[in-house]
């Protein structure tokens, strides 16, 4: 995770802050003018949010990776905004030996498929099971694993369970959930598809200017931003001994062949602008479109305005970003707006570079997460030979939990309130016994201290997703329980059911404009459609009813009826 | 028809200024937010999510950042907006947060890029260029900025240069941006194929916000409506299930059904999309529709409400030189004016359209001779746009060259007999009478 609000998890701000968005503007007035394509978008679908890397709690002969992907992934907006991009190209990387290059790499590649061409519905009754005819538009991968040369592919048309509809569509959500966790036959566990979003964050309380609640953040009172949305995850679970550079399950936590570094990248083709030949296709190299390994790296190590090229690049050409791990801005920041002695901090190779920063985003920590060669790389470092605790402290190393971050990264563990605190400097003092650490730099967070859902025991260990119930859009971050039967309102015969706003097509809107038309708020004969002229009426409405005055009549506006 | 005829005269004017009066809503939401942190604030009912950002990004302003970031943030959420309510009156406030954010790192290549944009928005092609040039000097690494780039290269006729830019920035990162650009220079080249197929790829690659989806799946919808209107008709219906608000579905929907032979649907879906939005195209679409059907009093009802929309655009500061040429000359209307707003929008816009409306405002004017001086120009990347062929037909016929005109003329009927309301009927006989 990226703390100060980028283009991952903080995607609201993200997809704007990091990818920036310059979008062509405005709708021509006249369509043949000129043609104003979007500039972007934030790219959700090869937006990685987090890298999870862990030994498995319930098998600590595995380790567990996770990169999740879709951020600020709507329950309710399921079938046209939550999948994989079918050409893209998701891969998961380790690193057993420290040289910033990949050895082992695990590809997955999707594919779409529509049962019935003839409907662009996502299912046409209740899904009970993988198979269920109902099931109209699916995802399906094939996992490939590639070490050196060779290229294995571990399994083809595995499959990925449903985006959770809601209680109607996908009744038995965790029973469809459980059939798509695909065992392979070299040990690996590989699962792809909906989740409940792990993270946690508080972003109101990160924002650029680190505007934080209640200070200084470790004692709760933030709101965390993502609760209640999902995101697409990549889980594998690996034997050990298929990922370490000896191949064996390292036992003595000093060796440094024990630990991995991991990260996660998405990928598409490049094409030919224009094709001279005529033809219409033509398949270009693949492009690096993101990247993803600790998180913070954003914030920590590279600059404002290298936002494109990081996610473009790759580890083994890391020492470019290097300053801005040894002069991090976010020092400066703490310092400059809450006036915490922050250590002293400077360019690459000077006197005052940040030791430790360079150990816990480049390096390695020694000890610990360093390993044989130590190429400075900006990668999720795990040492493998660290057993899995019974008992988990969210602060990971800083805690005195060496089972967690920057030791790889769990599921729970606080990652923003470690940043915080690292770049305060709470783990100066390692490399340079002298330093006192500020009293509340020692303590900084965001107030969020773990997920609104609890992780589960087994893998993929992440919560189910949250339900679209059918449809209700995501109003606000604090929706997380099922939304309230929604009231009825009933307009003489008629009865309103549903949200009605601009755009929106039906009987019920006739019932509407009726009904406002019968009470003067409305003067043309209803149509049937939400326009703006009905949009008005509602809003004149809404206003005599004394509810805020949105011209959108939704759960509030029908209570507001059923209670006259 | 029965739809709004009584009510058609109070009822336009309104619409006319509702284009900026529905954006209110949003603002209303954005502004009124009690706190900080919007979390903890009542967000309105039926707000978006980008209403809710660009709430949080005007909090954020208040606080008065001491970095770019939040500014260039805010700013690209109302170029969103623009997007959604095309509402100009944001291109002021962007000026303003830019002003403010330069002071703070004049070095920030988003700055000029934000400026590019809405320049691009104001249809001001070659002072976005200068934006354009400068933000690539300060970040010779954004794929953003050649976007950019070369949607400015494209207005100013500079093709060759907007392919280069195109193929740097699909090289730097194939995505939603680059593969929808790429479509618009394919389209433009005349590889319809190779056109959807970018929109396809567009539409797998996705986007944070459904009026991007909407977008590619219309201007696909646009592409199959010249051969086949049944596969155009499921593309905009594939627009209006991602944003069923989204009025160019609706306008595609009604020249599908006006295509075939449906005009009263075609009246209802024109409709819907001009009570949505009341652009001045769908206005025109309307009053065209009329036109062919004989009713002269509607139609001159509509073309006065697409007249005083594209008033309402240039005193918001948009450039409607070439888009008010076109429409005046097509209507025959002010035939002087339409003349010398072609000049001035050839001057600005050197493009093939540009190019073609000078010459069919010289037509229009019984400038024959020196519309011809045109032609080549327009169609200077073949033979691919409809409209400029029909234009171009009708000019070569009345100066006697009857082998050219033929030759236009069948080739605008080929590649999209659905090309104009106005003009689908026109050039049917046109064509016979060449025969």
């Amino acid at each position: 995770m990226q703390l100060v609000p980028t283009r991952a998890q903080l995607y609201s701000f993200g997809a704007v802050v990091m990818m920036v968005t310059f979008l062509a503007v405005g709708m021509p007035v006249f369509a043949s003018s000129h043609r104003e394509a979007p500039l972007t978008s934030g790219d959700p679908k090869v937006d990685a949010t987090d890298l999870y890397a862990f030994v498995s709690p319930d098998n600590s002969n595995t380790v567990t990776l996770i990169a999740n992907y879709n951020p600020f992934e709507e329950p309710a907006g399921g079938p046209n905004f939550s999948s994989f991009d079918d050409n893209a190209l998701y891969t998961i990387n380790v690193d057993n030996d420290g040289d910033a290059k990949a050895d082992i790499s695990y590809e997955f590649q999707f594919k779409t498929t529509v049962a019935n061409p003839g409907t662009f519905l996502y299912n046409t009754g209740p899904i009970n099971s993988l198979t269920d005819p109902n099931w109209n538009v699916k995802q399906t991968y094939t996992l490939t694993k590639v070490e050196g040369a060779t290229r294995t592919v571990l399994g083809t048309d595995l499959v990925m369970p449903p985006v959770n509809v809601g209680p109607k569509s996908t009744p038995n959500y965790a029973a469809l959930q459980s059939q798509a966790v695909n065992g392979l036959s070299d040990g690996t566990k590989v699962f792809a598809g909906s989740v409940d979003d792990p993270f946690f964050v508080d972003l109101g309380s990160l924002f650029d200017l680190l505007t934080i609640r209640k200070l200084p953040g470790n004692a709760g009172g933030g709101v965390d931003t993502v609760k209640g949305y999902n995101v697409h995850s990549l889980a594998l679970q690996i034997p050990i001994s298929q990922l370490t550079l000896k191949k064996n399950k390292p036992t003595d936590v000093k060796d440094p062949g024990a630990v991995i570094g991991v990260w996660t990248t998405a990928s598409r083709h490049t094409t030919k602008v224009l094709m001279a030949d005529g033809t219409a296709s033509h398949t270009g190299d693949w492009v690096q479109v993101s990247r993803l390994g600790a998180p913070l790296v954003n914030e920590v190590v590279v600059p404002v305005g290298f936002k494109d090229r990081f996610n473009a690049s790759k580890p083994q050409d890391d020492a470019q970003f290097a300053n801005g791990a040894t002069d991090p801005e976010l020092g400066k920041l703490l310092n400059g707006l809450y006036g915490i002695k922050v250590p002293p901090q400077g360019a690459f190779g000077s006197a005052s570079q940040r030791d430790d920063l360079i150990a816990i985003f480049l390096t390695g920590i020694p000890g610990l997460t360093k390993s044989t060669k130590a190429v400075p790389s900006e990668q999720l470092r795990l040492n493998v030979a660290v057993p899995p605790t019974t008992n988990p402290n969210k602060m990971g190393v800083l805690g005195g939990d060496n089972a967690g971050y920057p030791n790889g990264r769990r599921l729970g563990d606080d990652v923003l309130d470690i940043s915080l605190q690292a770049v305060a400097g709470a783990a100066y003092p390692l490399f340079h016994p002298g330093f006192v650490v500020d009293a509340t730099g020692a303590m900084l967070g965001d107030g969020v201290d773990g997920n609104d859902h609890a992780f589960r025991s087994t893998f993929p260990y992440t919560s189910l997703p949250n339900q679209g119930y059918e449809s209700v859009p995501h109003m606000s971050a604090s929706v997380t329980t099922p939304a309230p039967a929604a009231p009825q309102a009933s307009m003489g015969g008629c009865m309103v059911q549903r949200d009605l706003t601009l755009g929106v097509s039906g009987e019920d809107v006739t019932c509407l404009q009726e009904y406002l038309v019968s009470k003067g708020f409305l003067s043309v004969s209803p149509t049937g459609y939400f326009g703006s002229l009905t949009q008005a009426g509602v809003k004149k409405w809404q206003a005599e009813a004394g509810i805020s005055m949105t011209g959108y009549f939704g759960a509030l506006s029908r209570a507001a009826y059923s209670a006259r | 028809m029965s739809i709004i005829s009584d009510s058609t005269k109070k009822v336009a004017p309104v619409l006319i200024i509702g284009g900026l009066i529905i954006v209110g809503a949003g603002i209303i939401v954005a502004t009124n937010l009690p706190t900080f942190f919007p979390n903890q604030a009542s967000v309105a009912e039926g707000a978006t999510k980008l209403d809710k950002d660009i709430a949080l990004g005007e909090a954020q302003i208040r606080e008065k950042p001491t970095t770019t970031k939040p500014y260039i943030t805010l700013s690209s959420l109302y170029l969103q907006k623009v997007r959604e309510t095309s509402d100009a009156a944001y291109y002021a406030k962007i000026d303003a947060l830019m002003d403010k954010a330069e002071k703070l790192d004049p070095n920030d290549g988003d700055i000029p890029a934000i400026r590019a944009s809405t320049l691009i928005g104001r249809h001001l092609f070659k002072e976005a260029k200068l934006q354009t040039a400068k933000a690539l000097t300060l970040n010779p690494t954004r794929p953003a900025y050649y976007g950019l780039d070369g949607d400015v290269a494209i207005e100013l006729g500079q093709y060759t240069d907007a392919v280069t830019a195109f193929q740097k920035m699909v090289d730097l990162r194939p995505d939603f941006a680059s593969w929808s650009r790429i479509a618009y220079i394919r389209e433009l080249y005349g590889d319809v194929p190779g056109a959807i197929l970018a929109l396809d790829t567009a539409i797998s690659s996705g986007s944070s916000y459904p009026e991007n989806i909407a977008w590619a799946y219309v201007e696909k919808g646009k592409l199959l409506l010249r051969s086949n209107p049944a596969a155009a008709k499921e593309s905009f219906g594939q627009a209006l299930r991602v944003l069923p608000t989204y009025t160019q579905a609706m306008e595609g929907l009604g020249k599908v059904a006006f295509a075939e032979g449906d005009t009263k649907e075609a009246e209802a879906q024109f409709l819907k999309a001009y009570e949505g939005l009341p652009l001045a195209q769908y206005a025109t679409d309307l009053g065209d529709l009329y036109g062919v059907e004989g009713n002269t009093t509607k139609a001159g009802q509509y073309y006065a409400f697409a007249q005083a929309a594209l008033n309402t655009s240039a005193k918001s500061g948009v450039n409607t030189d070439l888009e008010e040429s076109l429409f005046l000359s097509d209507h025959d209307m002010r035939p002087a004016d339409a003349l010398a707003k072609a000049q001035r929008a050839y001057e600005a816009r050197p493009n093939i359209y540009g190019a073609d409306y000078l010459s069919w405002a010289l037509f229009k004017n019984g400038k024959i001779e020196e519309a011809r001086t045109y032609t080549a120009e327009a169609l200077r990347l073949g033979q691919h746009d409809s409209l400029i062929l029909f234009h171009q037909g009708l000019i070569a016929k009345a100066a006697g060259d009857m082998i050219h005109a033929k030759e236009y003329l069948t080739k605008a009927r080929a590649l999209n007999p659905n090309f104009s309301v106005q003009y689908a009927n026109v050039l049917k006989s046109e064509l016979a009478s060449l025969k």
